[in-house]
């Protein structure tokens, strides 16, 4: 019989000069048992869990672990009262094994020669470590071989071969594919029957609902709920997380023939995409989903022309006349919404200010110089941060000091400052908290009431169905469904996706 | 509003750095130099700091687009051969001052459509064109020097406004002041930064970055032909090492402690020249010491390595 451990914060009291950012917030977890954190940032989730790997001291409180009380003065305390973090970026050796990355704390020493390690001894305890999690990965392969998921995996191997007790997963499904993690899950679930005490850290309220025992919720750096997973509705959780009532806007589009505003006829490439035909109306949302590899990437760089087509023709509506228009007269007339915006969505070490207008920098070039007027600039800068709510100190900030969801909807002022008349969205909200992402996604039907073309493309099916007017499969570069209406649900565009009917 | 507008142009974090390091060393040399002080001298160091000025302004419109021109110095030496050499045959400073520009633009031209349309590494191109225009100024001179260059250049260069301000000052002051307006002002100036900044934010936000990479080494060409000119007036010859080699460092030194990042995005014309105050004075202190050159050279590189080092803690 396993003995069962327990690990307890009580009242727990965190100021950072000017903040309070945790007041009193207590927890509780008992092993063989999976504790599920909910909150947006900056709600207190990472400061609680910094507290509890040893990296800040609280003010007031105290950690316990088996009614002891415990005292960490540095991260390394932490571990050694074991306590694992498995983040959402991971850390390893990449060129090293497999087993090397699981014991490279700890390698296994030959027992007649002490001096030189025991490779047979490294490889077998990694396969029985990584067949206690029911994984089958090969110990002898470089890491980085692996997908993410199966590196994740990794980690966690590693925190059992520290012998660690409590493991606390940060985010760790949000750059998994649906089948890494269906893995991920059973490979929680596995160390839950081991014994583990497991604090799951997630925005996705979902995965909380389907692998957690325990909720706990914070908000401005107060515990606002806790209870049995069993006990609650997905949407009781998510007004505990934001505060307030969520709001679910009605869709009040209507198909009609004479709006029909872009067209995209046979476009291929390569055999990743073939013969793509689709149109947008004006103040339509079409939603394209399918599955990683299915072509989504693929078909926005080549409408945007950001990859070379192999065929393909665009024509879009204009004064009553359709025109023929090159990918690169697309993206000149349309805003785009990368899925990645670290990499192409951000001018990180810019102002808020020259962020939004940096799309539309002609608005503001005066006379032969071109000379920007900055006072214009200002305004129209200040009129977005009003209109979107963006949170920031002022428009000269840094949007690197940004949260992930302001900084998303400060890319949607740079394009809206366009008045674009179509708008395409690769993952709008990828890496942002609830709470934004419902602001986000009532900022896109509103914009799509005011008559903008929306071209939606989200690896999340939930917000495809909620959002989309109309929905596009693709599977093997192909589109191998459209569904409106009711057909848009998330069984049908799984199956379809899948390959079903 | 306004005073916030104003402090921020003063004391933002990029010009903090250059003008406290000025100040430091200006009252430091004052009191402890002999003679630093004097007008004379700080004349001088004036007239030291246009001669690179050029140079560093040209470096600190490449590095702002997230390049690095190592080609300008020794271009310098190719333009001046090739205009000094016409202008000795036709006499004419103003035909020759022209073919130095163009020398200057010319080699521009080629960094450019290198690095900008055939997106070729600016470190590497740059380099090539280092070795290549060295190499033309000594083919084309056969390693000599050429004399005779018409008074009217030398006089122009060497004239002192007012009886004190010497020419290559004023000269520099004005080419800074259009540089800075150009940057700080202009769509031209910014698109520059946006690019630097992020080159795929900026090509997915229609900023044509192509022909923002490409005009920073035309600037930093056409600057290479006005230091061509400045210099072959000054010491009225031009020879094919106008600059000396460890002067490229100096120029890449004064930008990033100006506050550009070898990263680009940032830096300013206002703090490179700050940043060329700072490693001239340095130089003009060890010369009225009598520190022997090469001290001064591992001192100098020391500075480097920590003027590099506080280009990372300031990324970071």
């Amino acid at each position: 019989m396993i003995q069962k451990s327990i690990i307890e914060m009580k009242l727990i009291t965190k100021i950072f000069p000017g903040v309070t950012a945790l007041d009193q917030v207590s927890l509780k977890a008992v092993g063989g048992e999976i504790i599920g954190l909910v909150g947006v940032n900056g709600a207190g989730k990472s400061t609680l869990m910094n507290i509890l790997g040893g990296v800040y001291k609280a003010n007031k409180g105290k950690i316990l672990i088996n009614a002891e009380e415990v005292v960490f003065n540095s991260p390394l305390d932490a571990t050694l009262c074991g306590i694992s973090f498995i983040h959402q970026e991971l850390n390893y050796f990449a060129s090293q094994s497999v087993a090397e990355n699981i014991f490279m704390s700890d390698l296994p020493m030959h027992k007649k020669f002490p001096f030189i390690l025991s490779q047979a001894d490294l490889y077998k305890s990694a396969e029985n470590i990584l067949s206690l999690l029911g994984s089958n990965i090969d110990p002898r392969v470089p890491i980085e071989e692996l997908s993410v998921g199966e590196k994740q995996v990794i980690e966690i191997a590693r925190a059992l071969a520290k012998g660690n007790n409590i493991v606390i997963f940060d985010e760790p499904s949000s750059s998994l594919s649906i089948t890494e993690k269906n893995k991920l899950f059973e490979t929680v679930i596995k160390l839950k029957q081991e014994g583990k005490i497991i604090i799951y850290i997630s925005h996705f309220i979902e995965e909380i609902l389907h692998l957690c025992d325990r909720y706990y919720v914070l908000r401005n750096g107060k515990m606002v709920g806790e209870g049995n997973v069993k006990e609650v509705s997905k949407n009781q959780i998510i007004t505990l997380v934001i505060g307030k009532e969520i709001l679910v806007k009605s869709k009040n589009y209507k198909y009609d023939e004479k709006q029909k505003f872009i067209k995209i006829k046979n476009f291929s490439q390569g055999n990743k995409l073939k013969n793509i035909n689709f149109e947008i109306n004006r103040g339509e949302i079409l939603g394209i989903w399918g599955l990683m590899g299915s072509g989504r990437t693929e078909l926005l760089r080549c409408l945007l022309g950001l990859d070379k087509k192999d065929s393909g023709e665009i024509i879009i509506a204009e004064n009553k006349n359709l025109n023929s228009i090159t990918p690169i007269e697309l993206r000149q007339k349309c805003g785009f919404v990368t899925e990645s915006r670290r990499i192409d969505g951000l001018f990180l070490n810019e102002s808020v200010k020259k962020n939004i207008t940096s799309a539309n920098l002609k608005l503001y070039a005066e006379g032969i110089f071109k000379i920007i007027n900055t006072n214009s600039e200002l305004g129209d800068a200040e009129s977005f941060i009003n209109k979107l709510s963006i949170k920031t100190p002022s428009s000269l900030t840094k949007i690197e000091n940004l949260s992930g969801g302001n900084q998303q909807k400060a890319i949607f002022a740079k394009w809206l400052n366009k008045k674009p008349q179509i708008l395409i969205l690769d993952e709008p909200t990828r890496g942002v908290d609830v709470g934004a992402k419902q602001e986000i996604a009532s900022l896109i039907m509103n914009l799509a009431n005011e008559g903008i073309s929306v071209l939606l493309v989200s690896s999340e099916l939930e917000e495809i169905v909620n959002m989309s007017d109309r929905v596009l499969v693709l599977r093997d570069g192909t589109i191998c469904h459209e569904a409106s209406g009711s057909e848009i649900s998330e069984e049908i565009l799984m199956a379809t996706a899948l390959g079903g009917n | 509003m306004l005073k916030k507008n104003y402090k921020n142009i003063f004391f933002s974090n990029s010009l903090t750095i250059p003008i406290i390091i000025c100040l430091i060393s200006a009252i430091t040399f004052s009191i402890t130099v002999p003679n630093f002080s004097d007008l004379r001298n700080i004349l001088n160091i004036f007239e030291q700091m246009g001669v690179l000025g050029f140079l560093a302004i040209g470096m600190t419109f490449v590095m702002i687009s997230g390049g690095i021109d190592l080609s300008s110095y020794t271009a310098v030496s190719a333009a001046a051969v090739v205009g000094a050499t016409i202008m000795v045959a036709t006499e004419s400073a103003l035909l020759g001052s022209s073919v130095m520009l163009l020398v200057g633009l010319f080699f521009g031209t080629i960094n450019g459509i290198a690095i900008a349309y055939l997106k070729m590494i600016p470190f590497i191109v740059t380099l090539s064109t280092m070795v290549l225009a060295q190499g033309f100024a000594i083919w084309f001179t056969k390693a000599q020097s050429v004399y005779g260059l018409p008074d009217s250049l030398i006089d122009l260069i060497t004239d002192r406004l007012f009886g004190y301000m010497p020419m290559p000052a004023i000269l520099i002051f004005i080419v800074a002041i259009i540089s800075g307006f150009i940057l700080r002002y202009t769509k031209m100036g910014r698109e520059l930064y946006l690019t630097g900044s992020n080159e795929h934010t900026a090509e997915i936000s229609n900023i044509n970055i192509k022909s923002s990479k490409f005009s920073v080494y035309l600037v930093s060409g056409l600057m290479a032909g006005i230091t061509a000119i400045v210099l072959s007036g000054i010491v009225e010859t031009s020879t094919t090492s106008m600059v000396r080699d460890e002067r490229l460092m100096d120029v890449i030194a004064a930008t990033v402690i100006g506050g550009a990042s070898l990263k680009g995005g940032s830096g300013s014309i206002i703090g490179t020249l700050f940043g060329l105050l700072f490693l001239t004075m340095l130089g003009n202190a060890f010369n009225l010491l009598g520190v022997s050159p090469f001290i001064a050279m591992v001192i100098k590189g020391f500075v480097l390595v920590a003027v590099i080092g506080l280009d990372v803690l300031r990324t970071k």
